[in-house]
């Protein structure tokens, strides 16, 4: 069924309220349907037309939500995008976020409830993130593409508003992180001097996929001095040793974001992806003895005991388990700063094709 | 534990007080609006064995209490 007015006229599909932006917008902060910015009123009118750019009824559930398990309708989801700001051809992008954060192995439950401060981070790559004028480049985790806003911030209302994630209800970040307003990007393609992330994953590059990540706020990696690729891969490795990251506690996918600069010093230096990761894997490591005791005896000995029952303050704690669960993309602009992005235990990342329901892939003008 | 009730099992769920409300709110969306949560101060993360051993003994009459009730 695609028709928004008889899909509106369901019990607790539609509301009529005043044509009043302020008074809609106390009401969606009133009721939490809000990110605590201001909203676009989400009229059937917009949900319609953010709709052209979906091939599925309207009202079939792709996913359910956790905490809430509640149905993330095609409808639903429109709304949610029409809130944030997005337009109608970011849409399948939307869809396909929340398609790929449905995976069980992403954990949804886990990232949408925990204490830790992760919030999906977008990743766009493909022919699309270029059609959809979705920054990779300078300031790409900033402010002043629309895309990059209102992409990310239509998954995180559709979190909250679908999935029940409401502050201290439904979301227990003891902290929270600014990247739960919005955090989107697309890879740097153009400047990488490697594979793109979805054709490492084995999608043809023609294709236009979104990787999704439970993921902390990146963390700056400066290094304007090294000219070799072993100096700038040390900088990133003892960027990413911290005592405090999830990734050191738990089996994980810890994300590094190089540069073009730093990327292409490292390149230069005859490395591949495969090898960066390698390089890392094996560098990235911290001593038992940078740990609190409480934390080597009640974490490390009791999670580990295969590794740790025995060891000394000289043994060494790795970020990742396997070289290729470092996730390593291109971003960013000029300038010699990349960032190590710490990210949740006990999820993985997961990339999905945008295609349409016919598994066509899809260009900024599928409608 | 929402499974374990709707199986017939007596559950309860234990849960320090900042999640208490999230603790009802999955109850209520598993379907199983009645099933008990045991209140415990919080935390539970950081703290010592000795402080982990009065947390249980403050659950435990409520867990007996509520096993009683169950299963009468």
């Amino acid at each position: 069924m695609n028709d928004i007015d008889a899909i509106a006229k369901k019990p607790g599909i539609g509301l009529e309220v005043d044509d009043d932006f302020e008074r809609i917008n106390e009401l969606c902060l009133e009721r939490g349907w809000s990110d605590g910015l201001p909203i676009v009123p989400p009229t059937a009118a917009r949900v319609e037309r953010m709709l052209t750019f979906c091939d599925r009824p309207w009202d079939e559930p792709i996913a359910a939500l956790a905490p809430r398990y509640a149905p993330a309708t095609p409808l639903r989801l429109a709304a949610n995008a029409v809130m944030a700001g997005c337009r109608p051809e970011y849409f399948p992008v939307i869809v396909a976020a929340i398609e790929a954060m449905s995976d069980p192995v992403f954990n949804l439950y886990g990232v949408q409830a925990t204490t830790h401060p992760c919030s999906p981070l977008i990743l766009v790559n493909g022919p699309l993130a270029r059609e959809l004028d979705i920054n990779g480049g300078a300031n790409a985790f900033g402010p002043g593409r629309h895309a990059n806003a209102t992409i990310g911030r239509a998954v995180r209302l559709a979190l909250v508003n679908i999935g029940g994630a409401v502050p201290q209800l439904g979301d227990m970040a003891t902290l929270g992180s600014p990247t739960k307003y919005t955090y989107c990007a697309a890879e740097n393609e153009a400047e990488s001097p490697w594979e793109p992330l979805h054709v490492e994953h084995g999608f043809p590059p023609e294709t236009s996929t979104v990787t999704v990540i439970a993921a902390e706020g990146p963390h700056n990696v400066n290094d304007h001095e090294s000219t070799t690729a072993e100096g700038v891969l040390k900088m990133i490795a003892g960027t990413m040793t911290v005592t405090g990251a999830n990734n050191v506690f738990h089996v994980s996918c810890p994300v590094v974001a190089i540069s073009p600069e730093h990327a292409a010093t490292i390149a230069g230096g005859g490395y591949s992806k495969a090898d960066v990761k390698r390089h890392l894997y094996e560098r990235a490591r911290l001593p038992l003895s940078r740990f609190s005791e409480e934390n080597v005896e009640r974490r490390f000995r009791r999670k580990f005991p295969e590794l740790y029952a025995q060891a000394g303050p000289e043994a060494m704690v790795p970020l990742a388990h396997a070289p290729d669960d470092i996730y390593v993309v291109v971003l960013g602009g000029p300038g010699k700063h990349s960032a190590f992005i710490p990210t949740f235990g006990t999820t993985r990342p997961v990339t999905r094709a945008i295609v349409t329901r016919d598994e066509t892939t899809v260009r900024s003008t599928s409608r | 534990m929402a499974q374990l009730a709707l199986r017939g099992v007596s559950a309860a769920v234990i849960c320090s007080t900042p999640f208490q409300r999230l603790g009802k709110a999955q109850a209520r969306v598993f379907g199983v609006t009645d099933l008990p949560l045991v209140m415990i101060p919080h935390p539970l993360g950081g703290i010592g064995l000795e402080d982990v051993k009065q947390r249980a003994n403050h659950a435990l009459p409520h867990i007996l209490k509520l096993l009683e009730e169950l299963q009468a």
